[in-house]
């Protein structure tokens, strides 16, 4: 017999009860994530390029890239890893920097659904590439799914 | 295969020589096993070519394992991160000519005719005569600052290396983006991911995060269905299970009739 505030409560009912909670708590969510992007780079410069995570976003996404980038990337070479964040279903974002001598490229590829009729979700996908430096900086999509919503996207830098 | 401090990778792919086996090249001028014949005394300075290229990997092998025992993951990670600045960065360039001048310390013509490709490569004259070489042997000669290798013959290897690297990289995300677009999970590729990790020599896996290899343990035995929000892991389906036989009542746990005619152990205690 257990004793609660409210009475008693048979053992067996009360540990019934408890493996009830633990096993809906199983199903809540034991990791969240959105569509994962799929990442190429392209250095099309003739130096060395370097992949330099400075903000917070950017370590974020670092965090959450597979396989981790690689630091430094050769003239002409390319580079490929997937990320995905770990907040939501309804959301990531891929945020890289990368760095040839005093030129930067910053990307951001974002991915948001919105509500749509019918408690239909709007997928919606935004691409930025932001030069410094006298960077050339390109970004484009190149795969979309509309059923999971997995993207790729080809970035590149000279 | 994976370099460690006790295993010496070149000896393991037969790349030394013992007893009726020698080393042969393939037209890209790589390393390979066939039986010895009788014929072709061609063949023979063909298999002392290789000879001397196992020879030196060898040697290189067992300097690696001794700077992984000696040094640190985190040293490991530096000095992994300035070698591949001393063979890529500015730097290099800025010292080209001297790199392209560089010769072995050695009489052995064909280790200078390797040297001489390597910097032939360099400059976009000739093919890499690293292509197609195995993963962890690309490494002894990158990471390898005793002289052995010039500095354009590391080069040519760890270009060789990223090649590779970005065709397996290649790869695996599109067999990622395969797998979540029909599954709705990422567990393969994770595994994909993990293996290739533990395939890499230790100056490569420092190179990546620390808690790497148990980040992606933890996602694979999550197995997470990424559209279903539903973790199906074996983990998750033990605990399942376990919860399931006692809101069945299989549990072994005493009703009330059985509480109250004995003395509660420990637990049952809530």
């Amino acid at each position: 017999m257990f004793i609660t505030p409210q009475g008693a409560i048979p053992m067996k009912i009360y540990t019934s009860l408890i493996a009830f909670f633990a096993l809906t708590a199983l199903h809540i969510n034991p990791a969240v994530a959105g569509p994962p992007v799929t990442v190429t780079f392209k250095n099309l410069g003739t130096q060395t390029a370097t992949y330099t995570p400075t903000t917070s976003n950017e370590f974020i996404t670092k965090t959450n890239a597979e396989p981790t980038p690689k630091t430094t990337i050769n003239a002409n070479s390319s580079e490929t890893y997937t990320v995905q964040s770990q907040t939501s279903p309804d959301y990531n974002h891929a945020n890289l920097r990368y760095k040839i001598g005093a030129k930067s490229c910053v990307y951001l590829s974002t991915f948001v659904t919105i509500p749509g009729p019918g408690g239909s979700k709007i997928p919606k996908w935004n691409n930025t590439a932001t030069p410094s430096g006298g960077a050339t900086c390109t970004i484009r999509a190149t795969r979309t799914n509309p059923s999971t919503f997995a993207w790729s996207v080809e970035i590149t830098m000279k | 295969m994976m370099i460690n401090s006790t295993s010496n990778p070149v000896v393991e792919s037969g790349l030394a020589l013992t007893g009726s086996k020698a080393m042969t090249t393939n037209p890209d001028g790589n390393t390979g096993i066939n039986q010895r014949t009788s014929q072709a005394p061609a063949d023979a300075t063909r298999s002392t070519t290789v000879s001397t290229m196992a020879n030196q990997l060898s040697e290189a092998s067992l300097r690696a394992q001794a700077r992984d025992a000696r040094l640190t993951r985190v040293e490991l990670e530096s000095l992994a991160r300035n070698t591949v600045n001393e063979l890529l960065s500015p730097y290099y360039t800025a010292n080209k000519l001297k790199h392209d001048t560089e010769v072995p310390d050695a009489d052995d013509p064909t280790l200078l005719a390797r040297a001489g490709k390597a910097t032939l490569y360099t400059r976009g004259l000739a093919s890499n005569p690293f292509s197609g070489m195995p993963a962890d042997q690309l490494a002894l000669i990158t990471y390898d600052d005793s002289g052995t290798f010039t500095v354009n013959e590391r080069r040519a290897a760890l270009e060789e290396s990223d090649k590779q690297e970005f065709a397996w990289r290649q790869k695996v995300v599109a067999e990622a983006e395969h797998e979540y677009n029909t599954t709705g999970k990422l567990t393969k590729f994770f595994q994909s991911v993990l293996d290739h990790y533990k395939g890499l020599p230790q100056i490569e896996q420092a190179e990546y995060p620390s808690d790497y290899e148990s980040r992606l343990n933890g996602l694979i035995a999550l197995d997470f269905n990424y559209l279903t929000h539903v973790a199906e892991g074996k983990k998750n389906i033990d605990i399942e299970s376990f919860i399931l036989k006692i809101l069945n009542g299989d549990s072994n746990l005493p009703d009330d009739e059985h509480s109250s005619s004995k003395q509660p152990q420990p637990s049952e205690q809530f």
